[in-house]
Protein backbone atom coordinates (compact mmCIF):
# COMPACT_ATOMS: atom_id res chain seq x y z
CA UNK A 1 0.00 0.00 0.00
CA UNK A 2 1.29 3.65 -1.16
CA UNK A 3 1.91 5.93 2.03
CA UNK A 4 -0.28 8.60 2.62
CA UNK A 5 0.89 12.24 2.41
CA UNK A 6 -0.63 15.30 3.39
CA UNK A 7 1.10 18.48 2.13
CA UNK A 8 0.10 22.06 3.00
CA UNK A 9 1.74 24.77 1.05
CA UNK A 10 1.78 28.46 2.00
CA UNK A 11 -1.52 28.33 3.72
CA UNK A 12 -2.86 31.68 4.73
CA UNK A 13 -6.29 32.14 6.77
CA UNK A 14 -7.89 35.92 7.35
CA UNK A 15 -11.18 36.79 8.83
CA UNK A 16 -11.41 40.41 7.04
CA UNK A 17 -8.24 42.04 7.44
CA UNK A 18 -7.10 40.06 10.43
CA UNK A 19 -4.56 37.70 9.17
CA UNK A 20 -5.05 34.35 11.52
CA UNK A 21 -2.73 31.86 10.19
CA UNK A 22 0.68 33.18 7.83
CA UNK A 23 2.15 31.44 5.05
CA UNK A 24 1.60 27.92 6.96
CA UNK A 25 3.61 24.99 5.18
CA UNK A 26 4.00 21.17 6.21
CA UNK A 27 4.50 17.78 5.30
CA UNK A 28 3.01 14.93 7.07
CA UNK A 29 3.01 11.09 5.98
CA UNK A 30 2.30 8.15 7.71
CA UNK A 31 3.10 9.64 11.07
CA UNK A 32 1.72 11.72 13.94
CA UNK A 33 2.06 15.39 14.10
CA UNK A 34 1.61 17.56 17.09
CA UNK A 35 0.71 21.44 16.38
CA UNK A 36 1.67 23.30 19.82
CA UNK A 37 1.41 26.11 21.20
CA UNK A 38 -0.58 29.22 23.25
CA UNK A 39 -4.48 29.59 23.32
CA UNK A 40 -6.08 31.61 20.42
CA UNK A 41 -2.47 31.18 18.25
CA UNK A 42 -4.45 29.99 15.08
CA UNK A 43 -4.07 25.93 15.60
CA UNK A 44 -7.68 24.61 15.11
CA UNK A 45 -8.05 27.55 12.05
CA UNK A 46 -5.46 25.44 10.61
CA UNK A 47 -7.65 22.14 11.10
CA UNK A 48 -10.38 24.15 9.47
CA UNK A 49 -8.66 24.89 6.64
CA UNK A 50 -7.56 21.48 6.62
CA UNK A 51 -11.39 20.41 6.56
CA UNK A 52 -12.67 23.20 4.71
CA UNK A 53 -14.59 24.56 6.88
CA UNK A 54 -16.09 28.13 5.28
CA UNK A 55 -17.07 31.03 7.57
CA UNK A 56 -18.60 34.40 7.17
CA UNK A 57 -15.45 36.29 6.33
CA UNK A 58 -12.77 34.07 6.08
CA UNK A 59 -10.85 33.91 3.37
CA UNK A 60 -7.95 30.76 2.68
CA UNK A 61 -5.51 30.82 0.22
CA UNK A 62 -2.87 28.26 -0.40
CA UNK A 63 -2.70 24.47 -1.65
CA UNK A 64 -3.86 21.42 0.09
CA UNK A 65 -2.69 18.28 -1.50
CA UNK A 66 -3.24 14.65 -0.37
CA UNK A 67 -1.03 12.38 -2.14
CA UNK A 68 0.15 15.18 -4.83
CA UNK A 69 -3.73 16.33 -6.02
CA UNK A 70 -5.68 18.38 -4.39
CA UNK A 71 -7.48 17.25 -1.03
CA UNK A 72 -11.42 16.04 -1.20
CA UNK A 73 -12.68 17.52 1.93
CA UNK A 74 -16.60 16.83 1.44
CA UNK A 75 -16.69 13.00 1.38
CA UNK A 76 -15.70 12.16 4.70
CA UNK A 77 -12.29 12.00 3.88
CA UNK A 78 -10.82 14.63 6.45
CA UNK A 79 -11.79 12.66 10.14
CA UNK A 80 -12.14 15.58 12.59
CA UNK A 81 -12.32 15.12 16.43
CA UNK A 82 -13.68 18.30 18.04
CA UNK A 83 -12.29 20.23 21.34
CA UNK A 84 -15.22 19.17 23.52
CA UNK A 85 -16.80 16.48 21.82
CA UNK A 86 -19.37 16.76 19.21
CA UNK A 87 -21.72 14.02 20.12
CA UNK A 88 -25.59 15.26 18.95
CA UNK A 89 -27.78 14.39 22.00
CA UNK A 90 -30.85 13.64 19.97
CA UNK A 91 -28.84 10.06 18.60
CA UNK A 92 -27.53 6.97 20.33
CA UNK A 93 -24.26 5.65 20.69
CA UNK A 94 -25.46 3.17 18.31
CA UNK A 95 -27.31 5.90 15.72
CA UNK A 96 -23.74 8.02 16.21
CA UNK A 97 -21.77 4.94 14.98
CA UNK A 98 -23.52 4.75 11.70
CA UNK A 99 -23.86 7.82 10.54
CA UNK A 100 -20.52 8.39 9.01
CA UNK A 101 -20.89 8.02 4.96
CA UNK A 102 -18.18 5.47 4.68
CA UNK A 103 -19.74 3.34 7.28
CA UNK A 104 -23.25 3.23 5.52
CA UNK A 105 -21.39 1.53 2.46
CA UNK A 106 -21.08 -1.83 4.47
CA UNK A 107 -23.84 -4.36 4.95
CA UNK A 108 -26.02 -3.69 8.23
CA UNK A 109 -24.47 -7.27 9.45
CA UNK A 110 -20.86 -5.69 8.87
CA UNK A 111 -21.46 -2.39 10.42
CA UNK A 112 -22.30 -4.04 13.54
CA UNK A 113 -19.64 -6.35 13.51
CA UNK A 114 -17.06 -3.03 12.72
CA UNK A 115 -19.20 -1.04 15.33
CA UNK A 116 -18.49 -4.40 17.68
CA UNK A 117 -15.34 -4.37 17.70
CA UNK A 118 -14.66 -0.62 17.53
CA UNK A 119 -16.60 0.13 21.44
CA UNK A 120 -14.60 -2.69 22.69
CA UNK A 121 -11.05 -1.17 21.45
CA UNK A 122 -12.49 2.24 23.65
CA UNK A 123 -13.90 -0.12 26.63
CA UNK A 124 -17.44 1.26 25.81
CA UNK A 125 -19.46 -1.81 24.19
CA UNK A 126 -21.87 -1.15 27.18
CA UNK A 127 -22.84 2.23 25.95
CA UNK A 128 -24.21 1.73 22.79
CA UNK A 129 -27.78 2.22 23.32
CA UNK A 130 -27.09 5.30 25.22
CA UNK A 131 -27.63 8.91 24.62
CA UNK A 132 -24.65 11.23 24.73
CA UNK A 133 -26.61 12.72 28.00
CA UNK A 134 -26.08 9.47 29.73
CA UNK A 135 -22.41 10.00 29.42
CA UNK A 136 -19.79 11.31 31.20
CA UNK A 137 -17.02 13.60 29.23
CA UNK A 138 -14.55 10.78 28.80
CA UNK A 139 -17.10 8.64 27.30
CA UNK A 140 -18.35 11.43 25.16
CA UNK A 141 -14.70 11.59 24.13
CA UNK A 142 -14.02 8.03 23.41
CA UNK A 143 -17.72 7.79 21.13
CA UNK A 144 -16.66 11.18 19.00
CA UNK A 145 -12.98 9.35 18.72
CA UNK A 146 -14.81 6.07 17.84
CA UNK A 147 -17.42 7.37 15.24
CA UNK A 148 -14.69 9.59 13.47
CA UNK A 149 -12.48 5.94 12.86
CA UNK A 150 -15.20 4.37 12.26
CA UNK A 151 -15.85 6.42 8.90
CA UNK A 152 -12.16 5.42 7.73
CA UNK A 153 -10.79 8.72 6.98
CA UNK A 154 -7.70 9.53 5.04
CA UNK A 155 -6.73 12.36 7.44
CA UNK A 156 -7.02 12.41 10.89
CA UNK A 157 -7.25 16.15 13.01
CA UNK A 158 -7.46 15.76 16.73
CA UNK A 159 -8.07 19.36 18.17
CA UNK A 160 -6.91 19.25 21.56
CA UNK A 161 -7.88 15.37 22.39
CA UNK A 162 -7.67 15.57 26.01
CA UNK A 163 -9.12 18.59 26.90
CA UNK A 164 -12.05 18.87 29.38
CA UNK A 165 -11.87 15.01 30.94
CA UNK A 166 -9.60 13.21 33.91
CA UNK A 167 -6.07 12.27 33.78
CA UNK A 168 -7.40 8.15 34.12
CA UNK A 169 -9.26 8.35 30.90
CA UNK A 170 -6.91 10.86 29.02
CA UNK A 171 -3.67 8.28 29.47
CA UNK A 172 -6.39 6.00 28.46
CA UNK A 173 -7.18 7.71 25.07
CA UNK A 174 -3.58 8.53 24.56
CA UNK A 175 -2.82 4.48 24.77
CA UNK A 176 -5.44 3.97 22.49
CA UNK A 177 -4.27 6.60 19.88
CA UNK A 178 -0.64 4.66 20.08
CA UNK A 179 -2.02 1.26 19.47
CA UNK A 180 -4.91 1.88 17.36
CA UNK A 181 -4.53 5.09 15.53
CA UNK A 182 -1.24 4.87 14.47
CA UNK A 183 -1.23 1.61 13.16
CA UNK A 184 -3.88 2.70 10.34
CA UNK A 185 -1.23 4.60 9.26
CA UNK A 186 -2.59 8.01 8.06
CA UNK A 187 -1.32 11.58 8.51
CA UNK A 188 -2.24 12.58 11.77
CA UNK A 189 -2.86 16.10 12.93
CA UNK A 190 -3.19 16.72 17.05
CA UNK A 191 -3.46 19.79 18.12
CA UNK A 192 -2.61 20.76 21.88
CA UNK A 193 -1.19 23.00 24.32
CA UNK A 194 -0.04 20.10 27.05
CA UNK A 195 3.54 19.01 26.41
CA UNK A 196 2.64 15.75 28.16
CA UNK A 197 0.49 14.98 25.70
CA UNK A 198 2.74 16.19 22.61
CA UNK A 199 5.37 14.17 23.58
CA UNK A 200 2.96 11.06 24.21
CA UNK A 201 1.65 11.25 20.91
CA UNK A 202 4.16 12.78 18.15
CA UNK A 203 6.23 11.84 15.98
CA UNK A 204 7.42 15.54 14.76
CA UNK A 205 6.20 18.75 17.04
CA UNK A 206 5.61 22.27 15.45
CA UNK A 207 5.69 25.20 17.72
CA UNK A 208 3.31 27.79 16.26
CA UNK A 209 3.46 31.76 17.44
CA UNK A 210 0.88 34.22 16.46
CA UNK A 211 -0.62 34.60 13.71
CA UNK A 212 0.10 30.66 13.39
CA UNK A 213 3.34 30.43 11.69
CA UNK A 214 6.02 27.74 12.70
CA UNK A 215 8.66 28.90 14.73
CA UNK A 216 10.67 25.68 15.36
CA UNK A 217 10.22 22.23 14.97
CA UNK A 218 11.29 19.24 16.90
CA UNK A 219 11.67 15.42 16.20
CA UNK A 220 10.56 13.34 18.64
CA UNK A 221 13.28 10.27 19.35
CA UNK A 222 10.99 8.06 21.77
CA UNK A 223 10.40 4.85 19.93
CA UNK A 224 6.88 3.33 19.57
CA UNK A 225 4.65 2.27 21.53
CA UNK A 226 5.24 4.70 23.79
CA UNK A 227 3.03 4.20 27.59
CA UNK A 228 3.17 6.73 30.69
CA UNK A 229 6.03 5.70 32.00
CA UNK A 230 8.52 7.04 29.56
CA UNK A 231 7.22 10.31 30.96
CA UNK A 232 9.40 9.98 33.90
CA UNK A 233 12.55 9.36 31.46
CA UNK A 234 15.03 12.56 32.03
CA UNK A 235 15.48 12.99 28.43
CA UNK A 236 11.45 13.22 27.78
CA UNK A 237 12.01 15.92 30.98
CA UNK A 238 14.18 17.61 28.48
CA UNK A 239 12.48 17.85 25.59
CA UNK A 240 9.51 18.94 27.34
CA UNK A 241 11.52 21.79 28.93
CA UNK A 242 12.78 22.70 25.33
CA UNK A 243 8.91 22.94 24.39
CA UNK A 244 8.04 25.44 26.80
CA UNK A 245 10.59 27.43 26.65
CA UNK A 246 10.23 30.48 24.99
CA UNK B 1 -33.51 -1.99 45.23
CA UNK B 2 -35.47 -3.61 42.71
CA UNK B 3 -39.12 -3.93 44.32
CA UNK B 4 -39.13 -0.43 45.27
CA UNK B 5 -39.46 0.81 41.62
CA UNK B 6 -42.61 -0.23 40.69
CA UNK B 7 -45.05 1.34 42.94
CA UNK B 8 -42.70 4.74 41.97
CA UNK B 9 -43.44 4.21 38.63
CA UNK B 10 -47.33 3.17 39.07
CA UNK B 11 -47.68 6.48 41.65
CA UNK B 12 -46.27 8.51 38.75
CA UNK B 13 -48.56 7.18 36.35
CA UNK B 14 -51.68 7.67 38.18
CA UNK B 15 -50.74 11.02 39.65
CA UNK B 16 -49.89 12.53 36.96
CA UNK B 17 -53.40 12.97 34.38
CA UNK B 18 -54.99 12.71 37.70
CA UNK B 19 -53.60 16.26 38.98
CA UNK B 20 -54.17 17.86 35.51
CA UNK B 21 -57.40 16.92 34.77
CA UNK B 22 -59.47 16.35 37.83
CA UNK B 23 -57.28 18.21 40.72
CA UNK B 24 -56.08 21.26 39.94
CA UNK B 25 -59.78 22.25 37.90
CA UNK B 26 -61.37 21.20 40.79
CA UNK B 27 -59.61 24.02 43.04
CA UNK B 28 -60.06 26.37 40.57
CA UNK B 29 -63.75 25.64 40.57
CA UNK B 30 -63.58 25.79 44.32
CA UNK B 31 -62.05 28.78 44.17
CA UNK B 32 -63.91 30.46 41.94
CA UNK B 33 -67.10 29.47 44.01
CA UNK B 34 -65.74 31.20 46.90
CA UNK B 35 -64.48 34.32 45.13
CA UNK B 36 -67.56 34.75 42.47
CA UNK B 37 -70.48 35.57 45.13
CA UNK B 38 -68.19 38.34 46.25
CA UNK B 39 -67.65 39.84 42.52
CA UNK B 40 -71.08 39.06 41.33
CA UNK B 41 -69.96 36.76 39.04
CA UNK B 42 -72.13 34.24 37.64
CA UNK B 43 -71.49 30.48 39.54
CA UNK B 44 -70.08 27.59 38.08
CA UNK B 45 -73.54 26.26 37.78
CA UNK B 46 -74.97 29.48 35.86
CA UNK B 47 -71.89 29.34 33.21
CA UNK B 48 -72.96 25.68 32.40
CA UNK B 49 -76.61 26.54 32.15
CA UNK B 50 -75.41 29.54 29.79
CA UNK B 51 -73.14 27.05 27.64
CA UNK B 52 -76.25 24.61 27.32
CA UNK B 53 -78.83 27.36 26.32
CA UNK B 54 -75.74 29.02 23.68
CA UNK B 55 -75.97 24.85 22.49
CA UNK B 56 -79.73 24.98 22.35
CA UNK B 57 -79.70 28.42 20.33
CA UNK B 58 -77.27 26.79 18.12
CA UNK B 59 -74.47 29.14 17.98
CA UNK B 60 -71.89 27.62 20.83
CA UNK B 61 -70.44 25.13 18.38
CA UNK B 62 -70.62 27.55 15.23
CA UNK B 63 -68.70 29.80 17.03
CA UNK B 64 -66.26 27.49 18.24
CA UNK B 65 -65.86 26.36 14.41
CA UNK B 66 -65.65 29.76 13.05
CA UNK B 67 -63.15 31.47 15.76
CA UNK B 68 -60.77 28.03 15.23
CA UNK B 69 -61.12 27.61 11.59
CA UNK B 70 -59.98 31.50 11.55
CA UNK B 71 -57.21 30.97 14.00
CA UNK B 72 -56.09 27.52 12.46
CA UNK B 73 -56.10 29.07 9.20
CA UNK B 74 -53.77 31.98 9.80
CA UNK B 75 -51.60 30.39 12.33
CA UNK B 76 -50.74 27.72 9.39
CA UNK B 77 -50.32 30.35 6.70
CA UNK B 78 -48.02 33.03 8.91
CA UNK B 79 -46.30 30.19 10.76
CA UNK B 80 -45.39 28.27 7.58
CA UNK B 81 -44.30 32.02 5.39
CA UNK B 82 -42.34 32.90 8.99
CA UNK B 83 -40.41 29.39 9.31
CA UNK B 84 -39.67 29.69 5.62
CA UNK B 85 -38.05 33.50 5.93
CA UNK B 86 -36.63 32.38 9.32
CA UNK B 87 -34.78 30.21 7.97
CA UNK B 88 -33.61 31.89 4.79
CA UNK B 89 -32.43 34.95 7.14
CA UNK B 90 -30.93 32.72 9.44
CA UNK B 91 -28.78 30.70 7.20
CA UNK B 92 -28.04 33.45 4.72
CA UNK B 93 -26.38 36.33 6.73
CA UNK B 94 -26.51 38.68 3.40
CA UNK B 95 -30.00 38.20 3.42
CA UNK B 96 -30.71 39.09 7.36
CA UNK B 97 -28.93 42.20 6.83
CA UNK B 98 -30.98 43.52 4.01
CA UNK B 99 -34.55 42.87 5.26
CA UNK B 100 -33.79 42.26 9.55
CA UNK B 101 -34.40 45.76 10.08
CA UNK B 102 -38.00 46.06 7.87
CA UNK B 103 -39.18 43.11 9.36
CA UNK B 104 -38.06 44.08 12.97
CA UNK B 105 -40.21 47.44 12.30
CA UNK B 106 -43.04 45.77 11.15
CA UNK B 107 -43.01 43.35 13.66
CA UNK B 108 -43.57 46.02 16.12
CA UNK B 109 -46.47 47.64 14.15
CA UNK B 110 -49.79 46.82 16.47
CA UNK B 111 -51.67 44.11 14.73
CA UNK B 112 -55.25 45.33 15.80
CA UNK B 113 -54.51 48.81 14.58
CA UNK B 114 -54.27 47.14 10.77
CA UNK B 115 -57.99 45.79 11.20
CA UNK B 116 -59.69 49.23 9.69
CA UNK B 117 -57.05 49.15 6.83
CA UNK B 118 -57.33 45.41 6.47
CA UNK B 119 -61.31 45.97 5.91
CA UNK B 120 -60.95 48.52 3.43
CA UNK B 121 -58.68 46.63 1.84
CA UNK B 122 -59.83 43.31 1.85
CA UNK B 123 -63.65 43.87 2.05
CA UNK B 124 -66.16 42.17 4.49
CA UNK B 125 -64.82 38.63 3.45
CA UNK B 126 -62.70 35.66 5.96
CA UNK B 127 -59.52 36.68 4.14
CA UNK B 128 -59.05 39.95 5.62
CA UNK B 129 -59.19 38.29 9.30
CA UNK B 130 -57.54 35.33 8.30
CA UNK B 131 -54.68 37.68 6.79
CA UNK B 132 -55.16 39.42 10.06
CA UNK B 133 -53.79 36.51 12.68
CA UNK B 134 -51.30 35.45 9.89
CA UNK B 135 -49.67 39.07 9.59
CA UNK B 136 -49.61 38.08 13.57
CA UNK B 137 -48.14 34.11 13.47
CA UNK B 138 -45.71 35.30 10.77
CA UNK B 139 -43.56 37.14 12.97
CA UNK B 140 -43.43 35.58 15.83
CA UNK B 141 -42.67 32.41 14.11
CA UNK B 142 -39.86 34.10 11.92
CA UNK B 143 -38.34 35.53 14.97
CA UNK B 144 -38.27 32.01 16.72
CA UNK B 145 -36.87 30.04 13.38
CA UNK B 146 -34.60 33.04 12.58
CA UNK B 147 -32.82 33.00 15.75
CA UNK B 148 -32.88 28.98 15.97
CA UNK B 149 -31.26 28.98 12.74
CA UNK B 150 -28.80 31.86 13.12
CA UNK B 151 -27.80 29.85 16.32
CA UNK B 152 -27.16 26.66 15.25
CA UNK B 153 -23.76 25.04 17.01
CA UNK B 154 -21.57 25.64 14.06
CA UNK B 155 -19.36 22.35 15.11
CA UNK B 156 -22.56 20.17 14.00
CA UNK B 157 -21.80 21.64 10.57
CA UNK B 158 -18.24 21.21 10.55
CA UNK B 159 -18.83 17.63 12.36
CA UNK B 160 -21.47 16.94 9.36
CA UNK B 161 -18.90 17.80 6.87
CA UNK B 162 -16.09 15.53 8.86
CA UNK B 163 -18.20 12.01 8.26
CA UNK B 164 -19.29 13.53 4.85
CA UNK B 165 -23.00 13.46 5.37
CA UNK B 166 -25.43 14.59 2.02
CA UNK B 167 -27.22 17.72 2.19
CA UNK B 168 -30.48 15.37 3.16
CA UNK B 169 -28.53 13.93 6.07
CA UNK B 170 -27.52 17.15 7.35
CA UNK B 171 -30.93 18.63 7.13
CA UNK B 172 -32.95 15.69 8.61
CA UNK B 173 -30.32 14.20 10.79
CA UNK B 174 -28.49 17.09 12.14
CA UNK B 175 -30.55 20.62 11.56
CA UNK B 176 -33.61 19.70 12.42
CA UNK B 177 -33.46 18.17 14.92
CA UNK B 178 -31.23 20.78 16.57
CA UNK B 179 -33.57 23.55 15.90
CA UNK B 180 -36.92 21.50 16.22
CA UNK B 181 -36.77 22.70 20.03
CA UNK B 182 -37.08 26.06 18.98
CA UNK B 183 -39.60 25.77 16.38
CA UNK B 184 -41.91 24.10 18.66
CA UNK B 185 -41.69 26.42 20.77
CA UNK B 186 -42.22 29.37 18.14
CA UNK B 187 -45.27 27.42 16.96
CA UNK B 188 -46.95 26.75 20.65
CA UNK B 189 -46.68 30.70 20.54
CA UNK B 190 -47.56 31.11 17.67
CA UNK B 191 -51.12 29.57 18.01
CA UNK B 192 -51.44 31.10 21.14
CA UNK B 193 -51.04 34.51 19.35
CA UNK B 194 -53.56 33.06 16.63
CA UNK B 195 -56.09 32.58 19.38
CA UNK B 196 -55.65 36.04 20.72
CA UNK B 197 -55.43 37.75 17.92
CA UNK B 198 -58.62 35.80 16.51
CA UNK B 199 -60.43 36.92 19.81
CA UNK B 200 -59.58 40.08 19.99
CA UNK B 201 -60.30 41.22 15.99
CA UNK B 202 -63.53 39.48 16.26
CA UNK B 203 -63.68 41.71 19.96
CA UNK B 204 -62.95 45.08 18.14
CA UNK B 205 -64.53 43.71 14.91
CA UNK B 206 -68.44 44.42 16.18
CA UNK B 207 -67.33 47.97 16.11
CA UNK B 208 -66.84 47.91 12.15
CA UNK B 209 -69.80 47.41 10.82
CA UNK B 210 -70.59 44.18 9.43
CA UNK B 211 -67.47 42.76 9.76
CA UNK B 212 -67.76 40.06 12.39
CA UNK B 213 -71.39 38.26 12.95
CA UNK B 214 -70.20 35.15 14.44
CA UNK B 215 -67.20 33.69 16.73
CA UNK B 216 -66.36 33.45 20.18
CA UNK B 217 -65.28 37.04 20.27
CA UNK B 218 -68.37 38.11 18.69
CA UNK B 219 -70.36 36.12 21.46
CA UNK B 220 -68.39 38.01 23.71
CA UNK B 221 -68.63 41.55 22.84
CA UNK B 222 -72.73 40.78 22.70
CA UNK B 223 -72.78 39.40 25.93
CA UNK B 224 -71.26 42.62 27.02
CA UNK B 225 -73.42 44.58 25.50
CA UNK B 226 -76.24 42.38 26.47
CA UNK B 227 -75.13 42.48 30.24
CA UNK B 228 -74.72 38.60 30.14
CA UNK B 229 -71.73 38.02 32.56
CA UNK B 230 -72.07 34.24 31.84
CA UNK B 231 -71.99 33.86 28.56
CA UNK B 232 -69.26 35.96 28.70
CA UNK B 233 -67.27 33.81 31.03
CA UNK B 234 -68.53 30.69 29.33
CA UNK B 235 -66.70 31.90 25.59
CA UNK B 236 -63.77 33.08 27.92
CA UNK B 237 -63.24 29.93 29.33
CA UNK B 238 -64.36 27.83 25.94
CA UNK B 239 -61.81 29.65 24.38
CA UNK B 240 -58.98 28.14 27.14
CA UNK B 241 -60.17 24.74 26.86
CA UNK B 242 -59.44 25.11 22.55
CA UNK B 243 -56.32 26.68 22.62
CA UNK B 244 -55.51 24.01 24.97
CA UNK B 245 -56.42 21.49 23.19
CA UNK B 246 -54.81 22.66 19.51
CA UNK B 247 -51.64 23.32 21.69
CA UNK B 248 -51.40 19.34 22.91
CA UNK B 249 -52.47 18.35 19.28
CA UNK B 250 -49.93 20.69 17.99
CA UNK B 251 -47.41 19.25 20.16
CA UNK B 252 -48.09 15.64 19.28
CA UNK B 253 -48.10 16.19 15.80
CA UNK B 254 -44.80 18.17 15.19
CA UNK B 255 -43.30 15.46 17.66
CA UNK B 256 -44.20 12.59 15.59
CA UNK B 257 -43.59 14.39 12.50
CA UNK B 258 -40.44 14.65 13.15
CA UNK B 259 -40.01 11.32 14.17
CA UNK B 260 -41.29 10.08 11.02
CA UNK B 261 -39.35 12.23 8.96
CA UNK B 262 -36.00 12.11 10.90
CA UNK B 263 -36.30 8.56 12.56
CA UNK B 264 -34.58 10.13 15.41
CA UNK B 265 -36.63 9.95 18.82
CA UNK B 266 -34.96 13.23 20.15
CA UNK B 267 -36.85 13.77 22.59
CA UNK B 268 -35.74 11.27 24.46
CA UNK B 269 -33.27 13.05 26.24
CA UNK B 270 -35.81 15.25 28.13
CA UNK B 271 -35.81 12.64 30.42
Amino acid sequence: MDKAHLSIENLTVCYGKTVVVNSFSIEVGSETIVLFGPSGCGKTTILKAILGVSEYGKHVKGNILFNNKPLIQDDGHVGMVFQGPVVPPWMTVSALCRIGSKIRDYSATEQNIKIEKMLNQFGISDLINRYPYQLSGGQKQRVALAVTLLNEPSILLMDEPSTFIDGMTRIAIWDFLEKEVRSLGIPTIVVSHDPAEAIRLADKIFCLSSPAAITRSLNVPFTHPRNDSMLRNEDVWELMNTLISP
Amino acid sequence: MEPNKKPIKRQKLWLRPTLQVVVAPAIFLLLWSIIAPEYQLPSVIKIGLAVAEMIEVGTYWHDIIISSVRGLSGFLIGFALGAFFGILTGRFSQLFLLFGGLLHFLRWTPVLALLPLTIRIGGLGEQPKIFLVAWACFFVSWAYTHVAVSKLNPAYIWWSKSLGLNLRQRLFRVYAPSVSPSLIGGARVALAVAMIVVVAAELGGTIQEGFFRDGLGYRISRAIETNRNDINIACILTFGLIGTFFDFVLVQFIKRGLRVITGIDFYRNEG
